[in-house]
């Protein structure tokens, strides 16, 4: 049987492929996090190790896995910028100068279709070739758009390892708990007063089953990862039993961070205005994906949890 | 627009909706979901309620006379206007027109202005009523995936904001639409607008003002606000012109045939200004 290690394995996309890729039983998968695992899936092998450090090479040469999902990636805002750095953007260099060197053949990289930014002046379904342009208003993604360029210019710098960079919409679903299931999960939300962007949505199975098809042999290039559908912001909320309180957008910017309103970067509050939406046909086309929740059941799959207390 | 306000403006315009525009409405190729919403933003209780608002301006207000309307094809088109009238009353009757008198009814998509897109509440709204950001990659994406009728005003805000003095004149078109035109292998529908520029008529652009709003013109009316006057609207559509090409062509190539369609845009206004009878009338 072949081996898969997926690197960021703790993390919520990391839970998501270990979960879909062992349920498939054709490939032994080894989950690679620097946490302490509580629990991993049947027949998943966890090791706790640092991508950046020794172990990792060592697990490579000994498992000789036929490709490396790389999930290792800080994405929370709170963290030390500096040390962000390091895990996004050297860890992913490292992790692709590995798997080069050891000869693995396949490496599938997950970055976020917010690379592109929420910008009003860019087409309203962006394609592949458009620059991630995320930086312009939201300095503190630096670190994960230099990681999706360093992985999109593998395609034809080490043109022998088959590369397949993943640039999902927003993902929803009962475990994930990225920065908009968050967002979703409180009682009452803010929004920007008189904006409401479209937005594009994956379920978290759909988003496994994304991997899944990233991995199939022949499959190389950058694709963006849609799912059953757009819909407004207020929509989104409205389907997660939230409740939404539009404020406008100066007042946001001066309670932000205090009396109990969360903390959140300038630049994030763009994603709250205007869409970021992509094309995901080249995906579709090239290895014959389609999302299998439907776009109701998407929005469902966020837990409707009113937690007491939580403000705005 | 705090909430309770825009609930109480939104069922009031239910009140409106019939089932003769339901009717109509559901004729149209329109690709919505489950929540009522197509995916660039349109959403169908949005477009009937301004329908119900569209419907009363069209026949009780501006009385509008629409002719060859024939000339728009089935399928992908791109319709080139005269901009006129200083807020969007012109791309609006045009979209009237063509949902409330052509057969089968089309929906119309116009680009509009990118900085509408980015003010608060405008922007939301147009997004609603399935108009789309002035960008090419849109436009060709509707003409060739959904095989839309788009509308472009390529004189832009020199024309939205045009003064009494330039009444009726085509300002220059620039000439995107003519490339976007021939990528999408789209014919154009060149239109005439006739009534816009009495009913809201502007003495001067207001430069100062409008650099310190971030405006591109604020429109100087007699009537201090830009509010329409009841004039007779008459929108005249010609013949369809097909450009062979890619798109990519040299500026010699492209700007005699962006001239053409000036012309065309031209004779049409000059036809409709002669045919006439009164403003009012």
């Amino acid at each position: 049987m072949s081996a898969l290690i997926v690197t960021g394995a703790l993390g919520s996309f990391g839970r998501v492929a270990t979960r879909w890729l062992s349920a498939r039983g054709d490939a032994e998968v080894h989950a690679v996090d620097v946490r302490d695992a509580a629990e991993v899936p049947r027949g998943v092998e966890y090791h706790r190790l640092d991508v950046r450090k020794r172990g990792f090479e060592d697990l490579v040469r000994r498992v000789r896995p036929r490709a490396v999902v790389h999930l290792a990636m800080v994405r929370r805002f709170g963290f030390d910028a500096a040390q962000r750095h390091r895990i996004n953007f050297e860890g992913t260099a490292k992790v692709f100068e590995v798997g080069r060197r050891l000869g693995v053949p396949k490496m599938v990289f997950c970055s976020r279709a917010t690379v592109y930014g929420a910008l009003p002046d860019q087409p309203q379904f962006v394609s592949e070739e458009h620059p991630p342009s995320a930086g312009r208003t939201f300095p503190e993604m630096q670190d994960l758009v230099a990681a999706d360029l360093y992985a999109s210019q593998m395609l034809w710098r080490f043109g022998d390892v088959e590369t397949a960079l993943l640039r999902p919409v927003n993902v929803l679903g009962p475990t994930v708990r990225t920065l908009l299931n968050r967002y979703l999960g409180r009682r009452r939300v803010f929004t920007v007063m008189g904006y409401d962007p479209m937005q594009q949505v994956l379920h978290e199975d759909d988003l496994g089953l994304a991997f899944e098809h990233a991995l199939a042999p022949g499959v190389r290039g950058v694709f963006n990862v849609t799912g059953p559908g757009e819909v407004p912001l207020s929509v989104l909320i409205d389907e997660a039993g939230a409740r939404a309180v539009p404020l406008p957008e100066s007042v946001i910017g001066a309670i932000r961070g205090r009396l109990g309103f969360p903390e959140i970067p300038r630049g994030a509050l763009e994603y709250l205005k205007f869409p970021c939406t992509v094309d995901g046909s080249r995906f579709a086309r090239e290895t014959g994906f389609e999302p299998r929740r439907s776009l109701v059941e998407t929005l469902r799959s966020v837990p409707r949890v009113a937690r007491r207390g939580a403000a705005t | 627009m705090p909430l309770p306000v825009r609930r109480l403006m939104a069922s009031a315009l239910d009140r409106l909706v019939d089932d003769s525009l339901r009717r109509r409405h559901a004729r149209l190729d329109l690709r919505l979901n489950a929540y009522g919403y197509d995916r660039w933003g349109a959403s169908r209780d949005d477009m009937l309620r301004s329908l119900a608002l569209m419907r009363w301006l069209h026949e009780t207000y501006f009385r509008v006379e629409t002719h060859g309307l024939h000339h728009v094809p089935e399928g992908r088109c791109l319709l080139v206007a005269n901009h006129s009238g200083q807020l969007a009353y012109d791309g609006m009757l045009i979209a009237s027109a063509l949902f409330f008198d052509a057969e089968p009814p089309r929906f119309t998509r116009a680009m509009i202005e990118r900085f509408f897109i980015h003010t608060p509440l405008v922007g939301a709204t147009m997004t609603r009523l399935g108009q789309i950001t002035g960008i090419p990659a849109n436009a060709e994406r509707l003409l060739t995936e959904e095989e839309a009728a788009v509308l472009v005003f390529p004189e832009g805000a020199r024309g939205g904001g045009r003064v009494w003095s330039e009444r009726y004149q085509v300002l220059g078109f620039s000439q995107g639409f003519l490339r976007l035109a021939k990528r999408a292998k789209a014919p154009i529908v060149p239109v005439a607008f006739i009534g816009g520029e009495e009913m809201c008529p502007s003495l001067s652009r207001g430069r100062p003002l409008a650099k310190l709003l971030g405006t591109p013109y604020v429109p100087i009316v007699p009537w201090g606000l830009p509010l329409p006057a009841p004039v007779k609207v008459r929108i005249h559509f010609g013949a369809p012109m097909r450009f062979e090409g890619t798109g990519d062509e040299e500026d010699d190539v492209i700007l005699p045939e962006v001239r053409q369609v000036e012309h065309a845009v031209s004779e049409l206004i000059t036809h409709g200004l002669e045919e006439r009878e009164g403003i009012f009338t």
